[in-house]
């Protein structure tokens, strides 16, 4: 590279900071570097560049009234006194553009948050990065590093008794959800290898197996209500989606971060859209939500489907469809944790290409609707299933959102994390990051929401070595309807639990608890573009808590280990459950119905 | 004459649209001009020099008219901009030199649809551009000018110019129709008379340096001889030139000429009568008589102006008074009968006034 003389111009008597800091880098990469004083006119800096004869111009100016005439002007002078012959003219500064650059005459024009790496990487004659750049992602794994033993041996040993008790009970079991499991595997390898009588019997012994108007769909053919097919131009618009896109300006701190968002608009179109703008406002993965009747009704549909409510369908094609928007660096989460058809979820999500589920026995029990029994059964099954196909999957705590109380939760989550273990699984530990009922009644969030959540993660990390992803999402019960302060609720959620070591993060998008229908797209950028922020500003700074927050976190552990220890003596996983020692009526925890007596023993 | 016919009566084969101000309405004048000349046979080139028929104007916001050759026609812009057009271009070169939104694209229309034209910034280039379509097959080439640049009209990049004006300039008429008069002072400047100057002022612009023309010995004949400078410009040192001046007769300025260096030019009080002369107009920084003689060495060739008498900003003139106004002010002020047309209304100034240039 040859040295290259350059003349640094500030039009801008105020906003030269950028001026100086590009000077230096390109001081740095051996270019010889003017920069003139602010206060020239016109005039006098042509006079400068005829005298210097620089191989580059570059100034700076801030947008304001008369910059077009102005840059305009100082281009024809440039012109008339025959410097443009032998010099580059570049400007930048806050709102320029390129297309604006090339309008005023320019050489090259430079915006708001160009690096000065990247101007001396043009000078030196790289590519421009900017809409040429891509936004590379390798997926991470969430939990490579963690060895998952226990630091606390008496929380290890209470909860491998007990999950050894679970196994036990479940052993011996069965349900409709794990046979349609099984035949959903057959059934789509039979597919695969093009037996299409063995599928055929196998689509028959399923829809036995269904209920409800999933059983109607396939039995009669009448689709399931608020449902229809989708056309092959709404297929096609998800095939012309553009995985590749350069990171927004402002996002990098979220390289290298595991940000996750939820999507299940119900519609696979809109949702493929949505991936696509999350991924490339610097999301690293997503979130599969399925609607809430799934949970309650036996059986999944077939077939790609909108879903005219909440929540994204579940079928092996509506996923494959969905995947084709999901950049191949990024993580893909198939949530699988609450309802009648659990196993057969992780069948499907293996099937589609998903990386991670989602099970958690107790959270579905007592805040979701699923019959303790039932899905206990189901849960050591869809645990067995994520070990067999090497997907981890989280144990979410939103039963803390009903009112159980921390300590609660947490017991059933490192219980069920154990029978995860036990199975050869990777699970990760999902605290709540909130501010929960039970936070509010005991007044552990009046002064900070700092406290309390860094209790949970501090008796988490006390306990075991397990990945942590803070959800699902963060900052519920924080949020308003207001934008701003939704958005910055989470940004701040989302960056304590980063701060504190979380392997993971899931948020929300600035309007989810309030939409009152489909997320739209700035509100999911509100938040990204907040938690980017934020990360930004507190970097590795780290945020305390104050000393409450050990003495709520030494108060959480004696709790968990209370609660544990209850359990056990109990001796009886699920009628731990419907007696209430893992969130009770009190708390505002029920034991739900769906399912309720159908789990069968094996003779 | 329409403004099409005046065109091809100056048998100009580049022109460049330059405006007073933005939307003034040169894009309006390039399509009717390409609609026109082609409706007559000729085969129309485009260039921008610097981005023009893009949707929304990337500084205020505000829509911008489209710009659509005609098939047959030919253009040069930026490959960035082609995806997002439907116009079919069979392409005939790419410059492989990158500007900001790709490799430049010279190409024929295919098929007639809106297109963004993005083309190079510099007059040496844009030159050059011009050169290669008129060398592929177009008869003239039509060079929009960015905002209120200049450099596309200069007599060294094309061969005549048409000024745009109007009520985005500002809002009263008055105001406009002296504004465009002063500009059409600098554009019609005429080249110094005595060719042995000429040919002095020429050699010293090629040295780049400022140089003085000392006249000789009264005679029926004068002589001249030149007197180089170490300036290579007067920018930034216009006192100092002007004391070296002695008793030049001129002064030849190889670069830009500042509004400032003529006006302290008019009142140097050692040195009276005091000629400037630039390289051309589009070198001179200033607009109206300055109050010092202004010469050229390349004079430019002001075939007609044109009036947009509406702005984005809500302001409507009537184009009739708009017209006559500025045909009157540049009569008055440069005594010359340049033809000023509304060619959405169809308003053209009338023919045969110029007797009032003597009064």
């Amino acid at each position: 590279m040859t040295p290259k003389k350059m003349l640094l111009v500030p039009l801008d008597p105020v906003h030269d900071v950028g001026l100086k800091l590009i000077a230096r880098a390109l001081h740095n990469a051996g270019h010889e570097t003017t920069i003139l004083p602010p206060d020239l006119s016109l005039e006098e800096i042509i006079s400068k560049a005829k005298a210097t004869s620089p191989d580059y111009i570059m100034v700076s100016r801030t947008i304001s009234y008369g910059t077009a005439e102005v840059l305009a002007r100082f281009v024809d002078l440039c012109d008339a006194s025959g410097i443009r012959e032998h010099a580059k003219l570049v400007v930048g500064g806050l709102s320029m553009r390129p297309e604006m650059a090339q309008e005023y005459g320019f050489d090259a024009g430079f915006g708001p948050n160009t690096t000065p790496e990247e101007v001396v990487a043009w000078v030196d004659g790289k590519r421009i990065e900017t809409a040429s750049a891509r936004h590379s992602l390798t997926k991470p794994d969430i939990t490579q590093g963690y060895s998952y033993a226990f630091r606390d041996t008496e929380a290890g040993e209470l909860c491998y008794d007990i999950a050894q008790t679970i196994l036990e009970w479940a052993g011996n079991k069965t349900t409709a959800g794990i046979e349609r499991a099984k035949v959903r595997a057959d059934l789509e390898e039979a597919r695969a290898q093009g037996d299409e009588s063995s599928a055929k019997e196998l689509l028959a012994k399923y829809a036995g197996l269904t209920s409800g108007d999933v059983r109607k769909w396939y039995d009669l053919g009448i689709p399931v209500p608020h449902t229809r097919a989708l056309t092959a131009s709404e297929i096609s618009l998800i095939e012309s989606l553009s995985l590749e896109s350069p990171l927004p300006p402002g996002q990098k701190p979220l390289e290298g971060r595991t940000v996750m968002v939820q999507y299940g608009t119900g519609c696979p179109v809109m949702d493929a859209q949505h991936i696509a703008l999350s991924l490339a406002w610097g999301a690293r993965g997503v979130v599969h939500f399925d609607p809430s009747w799934g949970a309650r009704t036996e059986g999944l549909l077939e077939g790609a489907w909108s879903h005219q409510h909440d929540g994204t369908v579940l079928t092996l094609e509506n996923l494959k469809l969905i995947k084709r928007a999901i950049h191949p660096g990024a993580l893909w989460q198939v949530r699988a944790h609450r309802g009648l058809n659990t196993p057969e979820t992780v069948v499907l999500a293996h099937l589609a290409g998903a990386d991670l589920t989602k099970v958690n026995i107790v959270y579905g029990s007592l805040g979701a609707g699923s019959d303790p029994a039932r899905l206990t059964v189901d849960g050591v099954e869809a645990m067995r299933l994520a070990a067999r196909y090497g997907m981890p999957f989280d144990v979410v705590t939103n039963e803390e959102l009903c009112g159980v109380p921390a300590r609660k939760a947490f017991a059933g989550m490192l219980i069920v994390a154990t029978v995860g273990l036990m199975l050869g699984g990777r699970p990760v530990l999902q605290p709540l990051f909130a501010n929960s009922p039970e936070a509010m009644v005991r007044g552990l969030s009046e002064d900070n929401f700092v406290d309390f959540n860094y209790a949970k993660m501090a008796v988490l990390r006390e306990i075991i070595d397990a990945p942590i992803w803070p959800g699902a999402p963060v900052g519920f019960m924080t949020q308003t309807p207001d934008r701003c302060q939704s958005a910055t609720m989470t940004a701040l959620h989302a960056a304590l639990a980063l701060n504190l070591g979380a392997s993971a993060v899931t948020i929300a998008s600035s309007d989810e608890a309030y939409a009152g229908g489909p997320i739209s797209a700035h509100a999911r950028v509100d938040t990204l573009k907040s938690t980017a922020a934020a990360l930004r500003f507190f970097g590795s700074s780290g945020i305390g808590a104050t000393p409450r927050g050990d003495v709520y976190a030494s108060e959480l552990r004696e709790g968990i280990m209370e609660t544990l220890r209850r359990v056990r003596e109990r001796r009886d996983f699920v009628a731990a459950l419907y007696e209430g020692l893992l969130g009770d009526k009190d708390d505002g925890a029920y034991p739900g119905r769906a399912g309720k007596d159908t789990v069968r023993e094996i003779r | 004459m329409s403004l099409a016919e005046v065109v091809i009566a100056k048998r100009v084969r580049s022109l460049a649209v330059v405006g007073t101000a933005k939307n003034v309405g040169k894009t309006v004048t390039m399509n009717y001009l390409a609609a026109e000349l082609s409706a007559r046979g000729l085969t129309v080139g485009f260039i921008s020099s610097g981005r023009d028929g893009e949707t929304i104007d990337s500084f205020t916001g505000e829509p911008k008219p489209s710009v659509v050759p005609p098939e047959g026609s030919w253009v040069a812009t930026a490959e960035g901009v082609l995806v997002d057009t439907g116009a079919s271009l069979e392409i005939v070169d790419v410059q492989e030199r990158p500007g900001l939104l790709g490799r430049l694209v010279l190409g024929r229309v295919i098929e007639p649809s809106p297109i963004e034209l993005v083309g190079p910034t510099g007059a040496k280039e844009l030159k050059a551009v011009a050169a290669s379509l008129l060398l592929y097959g177009a008869d003239i080439v039509l060079v929009d000018g960015a905002l209120d640049r200049i450099a596309a009209a200069s007599p060294l990049v094309t061969e005549g110019l048409i000024l745009a004006t109007g009520a985005s300039a500002h809002d009263n008429p008055r105001t406009i129709a002296q504004e465009t008069a002063a500009l059409a002072w600098t554009w019609l400047r005429p080249i110094p008379p005595d060719p042995k100057v000429v040919e002095l002022a020429g050699e010293a612009m090629k040295k780049g340096r400022v140089a003085f023309l000392d006249r000789g010995p009264s005679g029926p004949h004068p002589t001249y001889s030149a007197r180089v400078s170490r300036y290579e410009t007067v920018l930034g040192m216009e006192e100092q030139v002007l004391a070296e001046a002695g008793n030049a007769a001129y002064v030849a300025i190889p670069g830009a000429v500042t509004s400032k260096f003529l006006s302290l030019a008019s009142s140097w009080p050692e040195q009276k009568g005091l000629a400037v002369i630039a390289r051309d107009a589009a070198s001179v920084f200033s607009r109206g008589d300055p109050g010092v003689p202004l010469y050229v060495l390349h004079s430019a060739n002001l075939l007609a102006i044109t009036v947009n008498p509406v702005s984005y900003r809500g302001i409507s003139l009537d184009p009739k008074q708009l017209v006559m106004s500025v045909h009157r002010a540049v009569l008055k002020t440069v005594g010359t009968d340049i033809p000023v047309f509304d060619v959405v209304s169809g308003i053209r100034s009338p023919k045969g006034e110029s007797s009032l240039a003597m009064g």
